[in-house]
């Protein structure tokens, strides 16, 4: 623009000395500008300022600052912050649209003279038309074009000088990159102020509501930010929970996998009823999950609700608590009593076959009596017959009778037999009394071995022939107890073992003392007792022996004699190879037995 | 006088059976008169009018039990030796009548045979021996009346 030799001629001294004016105004004017810009105005007031002092140094009309819109907008395409300053019509519409697009595209200095006459913007001139020159410099911040600074109609003849434009371009691109600056700045508080406000909305929304709240980033599920909320519910404070991942803080076992959050990512929210906390060593909580995808710009976030429903969950599973215990009291009850029932059909129906026991040996003594008496007295009498018929007063005509012999040998084997018949049967009687015992319901000191014997001779029926019976009988005293009920379960026991026998085996009974303890053992050789049933066995009603065969009641019934005894029953056994049982009965009398009674 | 006859056996059953059975062994193996009856009340009147010297009677019979029965003979013949026969059952009221009435023995059906004879057998010997004894002592008291008799015919005849 100058040159850098001293002047030589007045002209060139007065032109030095107008272009160092020049320079000392320009200054001026951007001190001006600087100044303005160091007191941190706005945007406005610094536009408005670069247009007054435009006006004024170049001594036009008007003068306008555009700046470039920074969203896209419909409308022309820019917009005009700060229009005219002086003189009073503001640029036409159409015209202004023209000027904007012509600078727009071509984003240098425009200097017009004689709009009136310039082929560029003929068709939009007009009569009335108020502008008859202009100068355009485009503002530009950092090479980028953020907007436009116009001055109109010189007033003087010769019109817009390359000085001119020269200067205004100087202005534009002093004031290009503080505006810009000072707009971003502008931007940046309005959008902080707006960021805090919605953010202090959002606070007062998530601190108050109660719920705890969680926002992740999408892509890494990384924990960004958590509302106090989090804290107690977690037990983890916030610096902890920021960077964990979402799966770790909240065991949704489907966030483990990507594709949930894709899915969520489609349909924008999931949700998860019930979840438990604390199996990481926090407190244990349960919560509703509510998972929704946030956009924040181009960044996805993931916010996630959790609605502590602990007291619910408690609530709800002390309801089922207590349902359960009392449905397990229902069915122990239930238990009792059919056990109760069960014990007491089975003692009236003992009770009744005693009577019925003791009515029939009661009613078999007699004819019993008799047959017993006539066969001795037949013996008797035989041998009586056979000392006459040896003696000499019997002729031996007689004595040699044919078949006389033969009679009194056939009489002599009946009468034989028949006291070996009869001696069976007193026997059998005598074991049914033994059985019932229907005499002794009181506490007696018992032989258990005399008992076992009793019950042998009545099951014998079912083993003869088909089972060995191995008594190993130790040296045990007489215990306190109820002989008819110990009978009955030894009766159990053998019965069962002979029904477990299929075909031949071998039944041992072994008795034992240990200490105070007494010992009765029934091994068989049977099918045995597969495991899941073992714990059964005792059950009322539990049998598997089939309709008609058992009532499953036996030992139950067992169970509960030897239990008021004071003593205990219980089973080993092996599928296939046997069972066995073994009962232990305390000697003492200080036994609960006569509560069956 | 009682070793001049055979001694008599007197037994009451409802059960014509357990007579005949018992009525049968007797006769075989002893020399007793044996006399059996179905009836309690025929029997007090067969021996209120004959001798008896053991008595042998069922517990349960219809019309009076065997309790009551020998009770009644009791009072007729005192001296008589009385057992009951008795089920398993009754054994209880047996031996409290055995306390109570005074019974000499009481036998449980069903009874051997052997042990009914020796039973029967030593009854009867205590029956006669208690015979033997009321001989005695009714001589003892009559040698007694004599010497009182005497006595009194001494002092009157020296007064």
């Amino acid at each position: 623009m100058s040159e850098e030799h001293p002047p030589s001629t007045l002209a060139e001294f007065q032109a030095e000395n107008a272009r160092l004016r020049r320079a000392v105004e320009e200054l001026s004017i951007l001190n001006g500008i600087s100044g303005a810009i160091s007191s941190m105005m706005s945007v406005d007031s610094i536009v408005e300022m670069i247009v007054q002092e435009s006006v004024k140094y170049l001594n036009v009309e008007q003068g306008a600052v555009m700046l470039l819109r920074n969203e896209e907008d419909t409308d022309p395409f820019r917009t005009v912050a700060r229009k005219a300053y002086s003189g009073s019509d503001a640029v036409p519409f159409r015209f202004g649209q023209q000027l904007t697009g012509w600078m727009l595209k071509n984003q240098k200095p425009l200097l017009i003279n004689d709009l009136g006459n310039d082929v560029r913007f003929r068709n939009v001139a007009s009569p009335d038309f108020s502008i008859r020159s202009l100068l355009s410099v485009p503002l530009k911040a950092k090479g980028e074009m953020v907007g436009l600074l116009n001055v109109f109609n010189k007033r003087s003849e010769e019109g817009f000088t390359i000085d001119d434009q020269r200067l205004l371009s100087i202005i534009a691109s002093q004031s290009a990159q503080i505006v810009e600056n000072v707009r971003l700045y502008e931007e940046l508080q309005r959008r902080s102020a707006e960021l805090r406000e919605s953010e202090a909305k959002y606070r007062a929304l998530t601190q108050e509501a109660g719920e705890a709240i969680l926002l992740a980033d999408f892509s890494s599920r990384r924990i960004l930010e958590v509302n106090e909320k989090v804290e107690p519910l977690t037990g983890l404070p916030r610096r902890v929970l920021r960077g964990r991942t979402l799966a770790e803080v909240i065991p949704v076992a489907e966030w483990n996998d990507d594709g949930t959050f894709e899915r969520m990512s489609n349909s924008g929210h999931l949700s998860y009823a019930n979840v438990k906390l604390g199996d990481n060593g926090g407190p244990t909580r349960f919560i509703d999950v509510s998972a929704t995808i946030v956009s924040y710009g181009d960044n996805k976030i993931i916010q996630v609700i959790c609605h502590d429903v602990t007291e619910r969950q408690k609530l709800a599973e002390h309801l089922r608590d207590h349902a359960e215990e009392l449905e397990r009291e229902v069915e122990a009850r239930t238990l009792d009593l059919r056990n109760s029932q069960a014990q007491l059909v089975q003692q009236e129906k003992m009770a009744a076959l005693g009577r019925l026991v003791a009515g029939v040996a009661h009613e078999m003594n007699t004819p019993i009596g008799t047959i017993t008496s006539n066969a001795d007295t037949l013996s008797r009498a035989l041998e009586k017959l056979d000392k006459i018929m040896r003696s000499d007063e019997i002729p031996e005509a007689v004595r040699g009778l044919r078949g006389l012999k033969q009679v009194q040998t056939v009489l002599e084997d009946i009468a034989r037999i028949n006291q070996l018949a009869c001696d069976r049967i007193i026997g059998i009687v005598s074991s049914l009394r033994n059985f019932a015992r229907l005499d002794e319901a009181e506490l007696k000191t018992a032989d258990l071995h005399e008992g076992l014997e009793s019950t042998l001779t009545l099951v014998h029926h079912e083993l003869k022939n088909r089972i060995e019976v191995v008594r190993e009988y130790g040296d045990i005293p007489p215990i306190s107890c109820h002989p008819n009920q110990i009978n009955q379960v030894f009766m159990n026991m053998l019965v069962n073992a002979s029904q477990a026998i299929k075909g031949e085996g071998t039944i041992t009974i072994r008795t034992f003392r240990q200490g105070d303890i007494v010992n009765v053992q029934f091994s068989d050789t049977g099918t045995g007792i597969p495991p899941e049933n073992v714990s059964r066995i005792f059950d009322p009603g539990f049998t598997t022996k089939g309709v008609g065969v058992g009532t499953g009641l036996g030992l139950s019934i067992c169970f509960k004699i030897v239990q008021d005894h004071g003593g205990s029953i219980d089973v080993e056994s092996e599928v296939g190879k046997g069972s066995t049982f073994t009962i232990r009965l305390p000697l003492g009398k200080d036994t609960k037995a006569g509560a069956l009674r | 006088m009682s070793s001049q006859r055979p001694p008599v056996i007197v037994i009451v059953d409802d059960e014509e059976m357990v007579l005949t059975s018992l009525r049968s062994f007797l006769t075989l193996e002893t020399e007793y008169a044996v006399e059996t009856y179905d009836s309690p009340t025929q029997a007090i009147e067969k021996i209120r009018e004959n001798t008896v010297d053991l008595v042998i009677s069922d517990y349960l019979m219809p019309g009076m039990n065997g309790i009551q029965f020998l009770l009644e003979i009791k009072k007729i013949r005192p001296y008589a030796t009385r057992i009951l026969l008795t089920g398993y059952a009754d054994k209880e009221n047996a031996i409290k009548a055995i306390n109570e009435v005074g019974l000499y023995q009481y036998i449980e059906k069903p009874w051997e045979n052997e042990d009914l004879k020796l039973v029967i057998q030593n009854g009867l010997e205590r029956r006669f021996l208690m015979e033997r004894l009321e001989e005695k002592i009714r001589e003892v008291q009559h040698v007694q009346q004599n010497l009182q008799d005497i006595q009194a015919q001494i002092i009157k005849a020296f007064m």
